[in-house]
């Protein structure tokens, strides 16, 4: 009783204070609910064994389960400021971890305490802005460096603090400090006496900058102006956006620490849109091991038209051609962002699922930096071996939107030709002895999306791996698939 | 605990009845004087209308009286005596009043005033003093700048008819003369013409543009090819929807003639058009940006209208951002939606050409653009970026060739999210200019739904009426209703 009085005397209190405070700032409420029904099958390419876990943004999982990735965000802003804070539960739906209760013992067979989904924040961003040239940021957010094209170095929501602005009209920067990893091994009382890594050894460390130069230029100068008119107006732009890239990680963690540098190109010319990038690594490992590698997207979209607009793309990660030697040739992004790029991204295609117990591309990576064990020197969970085979894939694909036939059906389909760009360290157990073949398979993706209004959507993907004699000579001859509906709430 | 009851069912029905009672009296205030009054039970009745009691109002007046015992008279005769009363009743355009006088010296006893029911009277609106020297100066329009304006009561508007479908805009295409009037709505399906005869709503051949993704934006009449035979064009947006892209609204514009009792319809350009009596104007939608280019002419030269080569002179701003007044003026709105008065060379603002007049939050039909750079909003995945920026299209603004602008003043607010109903009444407002200020004339009091478009209908040359396509919700997709109101300028 004495609770509720004191309720209530709090609550009028608030009441009362309530509309005395000063509204400084614009508040909004925002948020995604996705319940994805998936199906992943043969992962390791053999009917005849069981797939090892596969990790996706629920946890490790396998088979079929159904992900809930459940999100409240807001944002508060005022003139130069801003806070973003996004809360989510992204769960394997099941009994513990909806209820959050495990009825024996206190942990979750991963060690975890009995917490089930919990609703932590997933994404901060905190932004400050002195001057158009400078603003302040930090938190856990999307940050990237070539996700507008091939996302083969970076992009990820790791801790962040930097800056950013505009120089000119035309440039602008982006320059940050990601600690990714900073595990300090503090002594216990247990390790008196004992010898203790230094407070940094599991640290990880990168430094970024980012330069984005326009290009644009007069549409009047396009060749399809000249060829054929246009009267229509339409895709009448001529743009280009130069962005010089460099990155240092300090991996102390893999004991490596290596530049990036590289070129990315986006734009648009009438009814073409190239999307370009070419990355180099270069480092070294505490032990002397060299680190040279480089990789290159390249790809062309042509918008056709409402229903069908082609494209094509090359995506290459170079491949170590002796895991013995001390060149470590392999390319290693710090987090390849593939399965979010604009062209051969899809949100749950198969090549974007975590296939580390077999073709090597793990969860958001398009290529085999797992395929291999030795010289780990990034990617995602800092597991990305330098001596990986490396990919050269030949895409095509085509997108539109399918309201001809009903309102609100779209549609994305592509297919992926992949190839090992060296083999020398890999072992063909199919035939012992002989080197394995290049060509690692053949993707095919179809994803349908039907959006019933603005704010709640059902889509569909369809996608396979069908093995080629390189996968077949490791692993074995049954395709892959990944059925993935995702029912998705926006508001 | 019976008696409980019979008491709370007694108080019930006392509340029930006493508001009903008193409603049934034309003039409460009155009625407290007429109860009051000792003396001769005579009383003199003053109308300007020779017969009173022909109405209904003037036969409720008639009972009050006589509920009190008055006898009653009418005419100029004063009541015997001079010791009775004299209830003189009045209407104008501030609304109907009553004044009970003492016969023996003509004194006031009681007064009572009723405002003009909805869709009958004019409001005049002063605009706001200006705030600073260094601005142009805002005109304060005093009350005799404004004309005053004779209104048709409300039982002589016919309608409001309801309309099928969920039409975006509408357009007035001729005057029949005896046949009455015709006019053409668009819908996301197509345009769908009509003849307006009293309070009959009769449909012609509608024309379906079989575009299942297209979404109705607006309607424009005129005659840019100096004909003589008014054409339409009918502007549309065509969504184009990506997994990963987002929505991208293109405008797609038809251009139809009247061809007997249906419309022809040929292709316009892939653009937004503007028509202004005889003068068409285009200006292309951008790639990431809801406007690109210059304003053009529209050329109707050719077998289909195309957007000329020949940029026009549009005061800086963008195709529905500025109206021409004229080859040297312009109206244009401000980012928060306030008309102001400027030069149609370069934009500049005229001095006391600023307008401090709340138009109200009018929200159009939309347009999507795509961003160049989508924002991740809550993270990489499909649902989580902002891909694109919806734009709202400003409400109409027509100018008839007496220079006056004629836009909607949105009152009618939405309520609450699921739990609020609309409230307010949205207008139709006369924005002119007399070469020193602004005269903002508000054409009746407001009506109870939101206006989505008008049209302006002439006689003779003269702006006769207005027809207002109604909704029940702002975004039109409620009942829809087509209401005329008389204009008399």
């Amino acid at each position: 009783m004495l609770g509720n009085i004191r309720l209530l005397w709090l609550t009028a209190l608030l009441v009362a204070w309530l509309p005395a405070a000063p509204a400084t700032a614009a508040i909004e409420f925002f948020g995604t609910a996705k319940i994805k029904p998936t199906f992943y099958d043969n992962f390791d390419f053999n009917d005849g064994k069981n797939d090892a876990f596969i990790i996706n943004e629920g946890g490790l999982t396998g088979d079929q389960h159904i992900r809930a990735e459940l999100r409240l965000g807001w944002k508060a802003a005022g003139e130069r400021w801003s806070v973003k804070m996004i809360a989510e539960a992204d769960v394997i739906m099941e009994k513990d971890s909806a209820d959050r209760s495990y009825y024996s013992g206190a942990t979750s067979y991963e060690g975890k305490p009995n917490s089930g989904g919990e609703f932590g924040i997933e994404r901060a961003e905190l932004l400050y802005r002195f001057f158009p040239w400078l603003e302040l940021e930090t938190g856990w957010d999307v940050r990237a460096l070539d996700i507008g094209s091939g996302g083969l170095l970076f992009g990820d929501d790791h801790p962040f603090l930097g800056f950013r602005g505009d120089l000119t009209d035309a440039l602008s920067y982006e320059l940050l400090y990601l600690p990714i990893q900073n595990r300090n091994s503090l002594p216990t009382a247990d390790d008196d006496g004992k010898y203790l890594r230094s407070p940094d050894a599991d640290d990880w460390r990168v430094y970024t900058l980012k330069l984005v130069q326009d290009m644009g230029g007069k549409s009047a100068a396009l060749p399809q102006h000249a060829l054929f008119g246009n009267s229509s107006g339409e895709n009448n732009i001529l743009s280009m956006a130069l962005s010089p890239v460099y990155a240092f990680s300090d991996n102390d963690s893999a004991q490596a620490r290596i530049h990036y540098f590289g070129l990315e190109a986006t734009g648009q010319a009438g009814w073409f849109k190239p999307y370009f990038e070419v990355m180099a690594a270069d480092g070294e490992f505490d032990n002397g091991r060299d680190i040279s590698a480089w990789a290159m997207f390249a790809g062309l979209e042509v918008l056709m038209n409402k229903a069908f607009n082609p494209y094509v793309a090359f995506r290459y990660t170079q491949g170590d051609d002796d895991a013995s030697d001390d060149d470590v040739e392999g390319w290693v992004g710090i987090g390849d962002i593939g399965r979010y790029t604009p062209l051969l991204g899809m949100d749950g295609n198969i090549l974007g699922e975590d296939l580390g117990q077999s073709y090597g591309a793990t969860l958001y990576s398009y290529s085999p930096e797992r395929a291999f064990r030795t010289n780990r020197y990034g990617g995602i969970g800092n597991g990305g071996s330098g001596d990986n085979p490396g990919q050269k894939l030949i895409a095509v694909g085509t997108r539109g939107d399918l309201a001809a036939i009903l309102p609100g059906l779209m549609y994305k389909t592509q297919a992926f030709f992949i190839w090992y760009d060296e083999t020398a360290n890999l072992i063909n157990t199919r035939k012992p002895g002989e080197k394995v073949d290049d060509y690692a398979g053949t993707t095919f993706d179809l994803q349908l999306l039907y959006a019933f209004n603005k704010n709640f959507s059902i889509d569909y993907i369809f996608s396979t791996f069908v093995p080629g004699d390189g996968i077949k000579d490791q692993f074995g001859d049954d395709p892959a698939f990944v059925n993935c509906l995702t029912l998705a709430w926006t508001y | 605990m019976r008696i409980s009851v019979r008491l709370v069912a007694a108080l019930v029905c006392l509340l029930c009845v006493v508001p009903a009672f008193a409603a049934s009296i034309p003039w409460p205030r009155i009625d407290r004087a007429l109860s009051a009054w000792q003396g001769q039970k005579e009383l003199l009745l003053v109308t300007a209308t020779k017969s009173p009691f022909s109405t209904a109002a003037g036969q409720a007046t008639l009972e009050q009286l006589l509920m009190h015992g008055f006898a009653v008279r009418t005419g100029d005769q004063v009541p015997s005596g001079g010791r009775g009363l004299v209830l003189e009743l009045k209407d104008n355009d501030g609304g109907a009043m009553a004044f009970l006088r003492r016969a023996v010296d003509g004194a006031i006893i009681a007064f009572e005033r009723h405002a003009p029911p909805a869709g009958e009277a004019p409001v005049e609106q002063p605009v706001a003093a200006p705030l600073s020297a260094a601005r142009p100066v805002p005109a304060v329009v005093p009350s005799s700048a404004v004309p005053a304006a004779s209104r048709p009561a409300s039982s002589n508007l016919p309608g409001p008819l309801s309309l099928p479908g969920r039409p975006r805009s509408l357009a007035w295409l001729a005057d029949a003369g005896e046949q009455g009037l015709d006019l053409a709505v668009l819908t996301d399906e197509g345009v769908q013409p009509y003849r307006l005869h009293q309070n009959l709503l009769q449909p012609w051949g509608p024309y379906v543009h079989g575009h299942p993704a297209w979404r109705a934006l607006y309607l424009e009449a005129g005659d840019p090819d100096r004909d003589g035979d008014p054409e339409l064009v009918a502007v549309w947006a065509d969504d184009t929807r990506g997994i990963y892209a987002g929505t991208d609204s293109r405008p797609r514009a038809v251009v139809f003639e009247q061809a007997g009792r249906g419309l022809s319809a040929s292709p316009g350009p892939r653009a937004f058009v503007r028509l202004q009596d005889k003068l068409g104007f285009v200006q292309y939608r951008g790639n990431h940006s809801l406007y690109q280019g210059p304003v053009v002419a529209l050329d109707t030269s050719g077998k289909s209208w195309n957007a000329g080569q020949k940029a026009v002179a549009w005061a800086g701003g963008n195709l529905f951002e500025t109206t021409p007044i004229g080859q040297q003026q312009a109206l244009q709105w401000t980012a928060d939606q306030q008309l102001r008065l400027v030069s149609r060379q370069d934009g500049a603002p005229l001095a006391g050409g600023s307008l401090l007049y709340d138009f109200g939050e009018f929200v159009g039909p939309r347009v999507a653009v795509p961003l160049e750079t989508p924002e991740y909003r809550a993270g990489f995945g499909k649902e989580d970026m902002v891909r694109e920026t919806w734009h709202s299209l400003p409400p109409r603004v027509v100018v008839d060739a007496d220079g006056t602008a004629y836009t909607i003043r949105r009152e009618r607010s939405t309520g609450l999210p699921l739990i609020g109903k609309p409230t307010g009444r949205d207008k139709l407002v006369a924005v002119r200019w007399s070469g020193d200020r602004f005269a903002v004339r508000e054409l009746f009091a407001g009506i109870e739904a939101f206006i989505l478009d008008f049209a302006l209908v002439k006689q003779q040359g003269k702006v006769s009426a207005a027809l207002l396509l109604l909704n029940q919700k702002a975004d039109g997709s409620g009942e829809a209703y087509l209401q005329r109101v008389p204009l008399d300028n």
